[in-house]
């Protein structure tokens, strides 16, 4: 009798059997889903105690992308055209569907490393567009600028991201006046205060005395205030807003760690099951690492619009430990250094003092000489680049989806917003089957995808170009050599464009093999 | 016989003068989707143009202008309000601004497309208009485009700047200015249908179709250039 139960027991959890069998994912796919899952069960956990009223995580969608093409959809109402529902496969209790209409042949190896954002994919079966949380994960590169280490992305950092972004689904409850992203490059005073405010603002976190940690706060906010001699109004609203959708979002990741670390949750994934997860044993190392990462921020000057991650982040970790409930005023549209402005009065005579403790107190002339001489040599790489006039080349890499950033080494570049200067010469790169050579001109990236370099010489060349490979119907070519005076690039698809004075060679497919797995699609 | 002659001429005259004077108000209705990150948006909107005056419609919001007056009124119907603003002279062009380091590569990015227009051949109708088919392929150094637009033959003795509001629906600043010139090169000739398609720099595909569903030279409805007599006043902008 018991035997039958079983059997029974059995047959009403197994699947319904199909005529055709259901698309089934890869380990590596189902796997990436179990950090979703138990994402789920630690804001079950912590979600209250990291901001009063945080609920409604499980209510977002996810839209995993990967390398290969395949996207992942969790918890979709309605999944668009190409997506297939898994069958038997739930995360966090909803329905799980896949799309492999542009996946081609790239092996996927985990672990993955992941990030993203909120956006609208698809519709409801009403006609609204439904917004997700937007995933991308990639196999980590060593030249990752991101990634220093050489560690493997670990499933607890991707539980954390994934908390990140369903934190910004929970801003949107609040977060109603839209002032734009920080778009700025720093000047030298920008770059030397903005320094000093970080230091001010570690050494605050690091401060056991409350008393003395308030000082270290008017620090901050004095240096603050002389950083901003060169922002308008609106780049000043923009770089306070920053800190408070991006420093929250990652301050819910770092308090999360505080209520792991006091024993509030217990992991219900185990390292068995995921051999990169070990359910935040080394939390105080993981806490350990935000910090780190705040003096690293502080002390780089190329890109103020990524500090807003470190330094709202700990002006918010301030916030939760001098001033309980500051919450409050940021859900009624409050910036969070409005909020410590208004909570550490600082007197007109007492502002000159805090003035000249941060030329004594601070390493205030090591930082000067040292943003000066990297703003200066920025500055002349721009001036040396953008006067260079000549035949263009353009190498497009967005059919791939990956990013440049990634690829090539950084030595000696320089950052203004999304464009990286090479002064000395782009130093090439190789990605699985795609292999560019040097070039060694000044040459920059821009807009995540592309790499421009210009020959200013084009009357003395030949030709512009030349290319080998298999010419097919639609004008693309595949596994290329594309041979130009100053690089050459080796792909297993290609498309050209030569119009005027501009040569564009578009990558199609990083992999090679079958071309109809291989390529990727592009409508223009 | 001299009362024959003078009935014949009146019988004619019936039959070769109009009725009444030709209607000189315009109208049209067009539809633009809007295919972004798998979903579509389709907007209708509704135009009546007449002697110094213009009426836009757009799902609950109306914007009436009357040159005539000098004001412009944007009408929220469904709060029931509206607010009302001078009809400014077009500022003059802004000078080209100067560099600064503080936001280079910083913008937006807004593509510079160098065209290649042809006409492809292709002729059709549209709301009446007989149109030929025009095909541009833009290229830049981060983004590319294709617009195929319709050139079609105006109506006599219009000349509303209906032009402006369509090609003002297409996302492209460079793609808008290329559609107004081919136009403009063709006789003056109004674009009753455009598909612009671009892959742009950092995101997917985004594919804008404007297309005229109704054209036709007739009076304007009483009222259609008149503040609703039921909304109230919001405020100055």
């Amino acid at each position: 009798m018991k035997k039958l139960l079983c059997v029974a027991l059995l047959l009403l959890a197994a699947p319904p059997i199909r005529a055709t069998a259901p698309p089934a994912l890869p380990p590596v796919v189902t796997n990436e889903l179990k950090a979703l899952e138990e994402t789920y069960a630690l804001l079950d956990a912590v979600a209250e105690k990291v901001w009063p009223g945080w609920t409604g995580y499980r209510d977002w969608p996810f839209l995993f992308t990967f390398e290969n093409g395949l996207r992942v959809l969790v918890g979709h109402p309605n999944p668009p055209k190409g997506f297939e529902v898994v069958e038997g496969l739930r995360v966090g209790g909803r329905t799980v569907a896949a799309d492999r209409t542009r996946e081609t042949a790239l092996p996927l190896k985990g672990p993955l490393g992941g990030g993203g954002g909120l956006g609208s994919f698809g519709m409801t079966a009403s006609g609204s567009p439904v917004e997700v949380v937007n995933i991308r994960l990639r196999m980590p590169r060593p030249a990752d600028p991101e990634k220093a280490s050489t560690e493997p992305p670990t499933t607890e950092n991707k539980v954390l991201v994934y908390l990140h972004e369903l934190f910004h689904g929970f801003q949107r409850r609040f977060v109603t006046a839209r002032v734009g992203n920080l778009m700025y490059n720093a000047d030298t005073d920008y770059a030397v205060w903005s320094n000093v405010e970080g230091i001010a603002l570690e050494r605050a976190y690091a401060e056991t005395d409350p008393a003395v940690a308030r000082e270290r706060m008017k620090d901050f906010l004095i240096a603050r205030s002389l950083k901003r001699g060169s922002m308008t109004g609106q780049q000043q609203n923009q770089e306070s807003s920053d800190d408070v959708l991006e420093g929250t979002a990652n301050y819910a990741m770092v308090r999360a760690l505080e209520v792991i670390k006091a024993g509030g949750f217990q992991p219900k994934l185990t390292t068995t099951e995921d051999p990169y997860y070990h359910g935040f044993a080394n939390v105080d190392a993981m806490i350990a690492e935000y910090r780190a990462r705040l003096k690293e921020a502080a002390a780089r000057h190329e890109y103020p619009k990524m500090k807003c991650y470190d330094y709202g982040c700990f002006q918010a970790l301030m916030c939760e430990r001098l001033f309980p409930g500051w919450q409050d005023a940021v859900q009624k549209g409050e910036f969070i250094d409005a909020i410590l402005a208004a909570k550490i009065p600082i007197a007109d005579d007492e502002r000159a003092k805090i003035e000249q403790r941060l030329k004594d107190d601070y390493p205030y002339a090591a930082v000067r000489a040292d943003a000066a001489k990297f703003i200066d040599a920025r500055d002349a790489a721009w001036n040396q680049i953008k006067t260079r006039t000549g035949r263009t080349y353009i190498v497009d890499l967005k059919s791939t989806g990956q990013y440049v950033s990634g690829l090539g080494d950084t030595k000696g570049a320089y950052r203004l917003g999304l464009i990286t200067l090479f002064p000395s010469g782009y130093p090439g790169f190789k990605l699985d089957d795609v292999d560019m050579s040097r070039a060694s001109v000044p040459a920059l990236t821009d807009q995540l995808y592309y790499v421009k370099i210009v020959d200013t010489q084009p009357a003395s060349r030949k030709r512009p170009y030349s290319v080998t490979g298999t010419k097919q119907p639609d004008g693309t070519y595949s596994n290329a050599v594309v041979t130009t005076p100053l690089f050459t690039l080796k792909a297993p698809k290609v498309r050209i464009r030569a119009t005027g004075n501009r040569v564009k060679i578009q990558v199609l497919a990083r992999v090679g093999g079958d071309a109809q797995h291989g390529n990727a699609k592009r409508k223009t | 016989m001299g009362v024959v002659i003078v009935s014949i001429w009146v019988a004619a005259a019936g039959v070769f003068l109009p009725a009444e004077r030709p209607p000189s108000d315009l109208h049209v209705v067009f539809e633009r989707q809007f295919n972004f990150l798998a979903s579509v948006r389709t907007t209708t909107t509704e135009w009546w143009f007449a002697p110094a005056k213009s009426a836009l419609k757009q799902g609950d919001r109306l914007t009436i202008r009357r040159d005539d007056l000098g004001v412009r009124w944007r009408i929220d119907l469904k709060a029931g309000t509206y607010t009302e603003e001078k009809i400014a002279p077009p500022p003059p062009p802004a000078p080209p601004a100067k560099e600064d380091i503080h936001t280079v590569g910083q913008d937006y990015y807004e593509p510079e497309y160098d065209w290649s227009v042809r006409e492809s051949g292709l002729k059709t109708t549209i709301a009446g208009r007989a149109c030929r088919q025009f095909v541009a392929t833009g290229e830049a150094d981060y983004a590319e485009a294709t617009v195929k637009f319709w050139v079609c033959e105006p109506i006599g003795g219009i000349s509303y700047p209906i032009n402006d509001g369509l090609i003002a629906q297409l996302s492209s600043e460079s793609a808008r200015k290329m559609v107004g010139e081919t136009a403009l090169k063709h006789g003056k000739a109004w674009v009753l249908g455009i598909e612009e398609t671009q892959e742009l720099s950092i995101s997917p595909t985004l594919t804008i179709t404007v297309s005229v569903k109704t054209l036709e030279a007739t009076q304007a409805p009483a009222g259609t250039f008149d503040l609703p007599a039921n909304v109230k006043k919001a405020g100055p902008r």
